[in-house]
């Protein structure tokens, strides 16, 4: 594959990885609201499908691990950095894109790790009661 | 006797990302006619029942050497150990209400469990 056309395969990439991001972030802000509220119907459904969205990020992250391979560039910040310095005229867009997929996946990782904290301490609470006799 | 209610569950080599998926599970089943909730830890105190990861040979192991193997009925995930009678297993993807159903067959199986169909609202004298 020429070098323009894995830059721009990149970029593509980024923008499908970005949809999947914000689809996990809605999916968790739909089980945060339903942790805050008591409620426990919708969690089933958001599970499943934040699985499905787990899953495509990861897919996501391998290919884009496997374009950035092929080029010579390593799989991190600091080989995306570097590829995008050597895209020429469309680096500045890449660098664009991979910011906002970055950004984005550190918001998921921020809800998911609150959810994953509200939920142990609801946990908790539950564990407490079943403990008294 | 007074038949069970809550049901403490151990995760043995579970990955964390599953982990998650069965904190889950316990929330749902929370005012069920069977509740399941995590077992405490450290140290694990007396699980109603484990789940292992059936795919993984660290967790495979590790449920080995921990002593429930002929004690504690076994949800396995994934795939399930032949040999393990007091066992049920839940097929990737998991999902919590595959894996609750799957809890409530082991506990009606292996524990004391208030089967969920006869469960009576409790009524005035």
């Amino acid at each position: 594959m020429a070098a323009a056309d894995s830059f721009a395969a990149l970029a593509r990439e980024f923008e499908l990885e970005l949809l999947h991001l914000k689809q996990m972030l809605a999916l968790l802000e739909a089980e945060r609201r339903e942790l805050l509220t008591g409620g426990t119907e919708g969690l089933d459904a958001i599970t499943a499908e934040r699985l499905v969205q787990a899953n495509a990020l990861e897919l996501y992250a391998a290919r884009r691990a496997a374009l950035l391979n092929a080029q010579g560039f390593s799989a991190d910040a600091i080989g995306l950095a570097a590829c995008a310095a050597a895209a020429g005229e469309g680096g500045s867009e890449l660098a664009a894109s991979w910011q906002r997929v970055a950004e984005a996946a550190g918001e998921v990782r921020d809800l998911n790790e609150q959810n994953r904290t509200l939920m142990r301490m609801l946990l908790a609470a539950v564990a407490d009661g079943v403990a008294v006799p | 006797m007074m038949a069970k209610r809550h049901f403490a569950v151990l995760a043995l080599g579970v990955p964390e990302r599953e982990l998650r998926i069965l904190d889950t599970t316990f929330l749902i089943s929370q005012g069920r006619a069977s509740a399941y909730a995590p077992a405490a830890e450290p140290p694990p105190g007396d699980p109603d029942i484990v789940v292992v990861d059936g795919e993984s040979d660290e967790a495979l192991a590790a449920w080995a050497s921990s002593g429930h193997r002929y004690v504690t009925p076994t949800l396995f995930l994934g795939k399930q150990d032949a040999s393990c009678v007091r066992s049920a297993v839940v097929p990737r993807p998991l999902q919590p209400t595959r894996i609750l159903a799957a809890l409530d067959d082991l506990t009606r199986r292996f524990g004391k469990a208030v089967p969920e169909l006869i469960r009576r609202p409790p009524t005035s004298v």
